[in-house]
């Protein structure tokens, strides 16, 4: 009778869970969130619509790298960073590693100044999905 | 909306190219839409695509909708089948 409880109880708060849209997929380590330094790549909110000002993933920490993928105002980069040659090691949306020029991030912060970071989690399909802490965003 | 391009930008991106997805890219531009399309149902809209309080209420959203929110305007008009639905042929 007491499994039988236990056993309810589990299946119970699994639903519990599952209404209130608990985040899929296993965390996915060694990254972080940051977001796109919009003051320091000067910019404008058309440019932030537009993203054609966008700098875009290279396959080397080097200029003339050949790019692998493009970035949204949120990025992922390797945690603790990892730079060089005034390149930081970032992954796209999908897992896909490479290099971003280290002035195109910055740190997410709340509207009081403060830092924070973000949940990564791999869903089935492979894609990386985000969960940021409560009250950060791009243009704090 | 041109889900051709739209849908190239996002494979760039490395998003799957969903029905949702690209009108994440329509709603709120190639540089935030990805990032929106990729983003937990919790996330506030607005901290993440930087869009002011009157270009929110241009896209019927508020400074406090969530991405969830967002989805479940664009589900309750598409169907979740044609939502998740990839514009691109396998």
């Amino acid at each position: 009778m007491k499994a039988f409880h236990l056993v309810s109880c589990v299946v119970a708060l699994l639903a519990i869970s599952a209404a209130h849209g608990q985040p899929e997929g296993e965390v996915v380590s060694g990254f972080q969130c940051v977001g796109i330094n919009i003051p320091g790549l000067h910019l404008s909110q058309d440019d932030l619509r537009s993203g054609a000002r966008f700098p875009l993933i290279l396959d080397a920490p080097s200029e003339d790298a050949k790019a692998v993928r493009r970035i949204s105002t949120i990025i992922y980069i390797a945690w603790p960073p990892v730079v060089e040659n005034g390149f930081v090691k970032a992954m796209s949306y999908d897992g896909t590693t490479g290099w971003l020029e280290q002035n195109a991030i910055r740190p997410l912060r709340r509207a009081d100044g403060t830092t924070g970071g973000c949940t990564l989690r791999r869903r089935a399909d492979g894609q990386i999905m985000f969960h940021l802490e409560p009250g950060l965003g791009i243009n704090n | 909306m041109n889900c051709g391009s739209d849908a190239l930008l996002l494979q760039a991106n490395g998003v799957d190219p969903t029905v949702l997805a690209v009108r994440a890219v329509y709603q709120f531009g190639a540089g935030a839409g990805p990032g929106v399309a990729n983003a937990d149902d919790s996330e506030n809209i607005a901290q993440l695509t930087g869009l002011s309080p009157a270009s929110l209420a241009a896209n019927g959203l508020s400074s406090s909708s969530t991405v969830g929110d967002w989805r479940a305007t664009v589900i309750a008009k598409l169907g979740s089948a044609t939502a998740n639905q990839s514009v691109l042929a396998q």
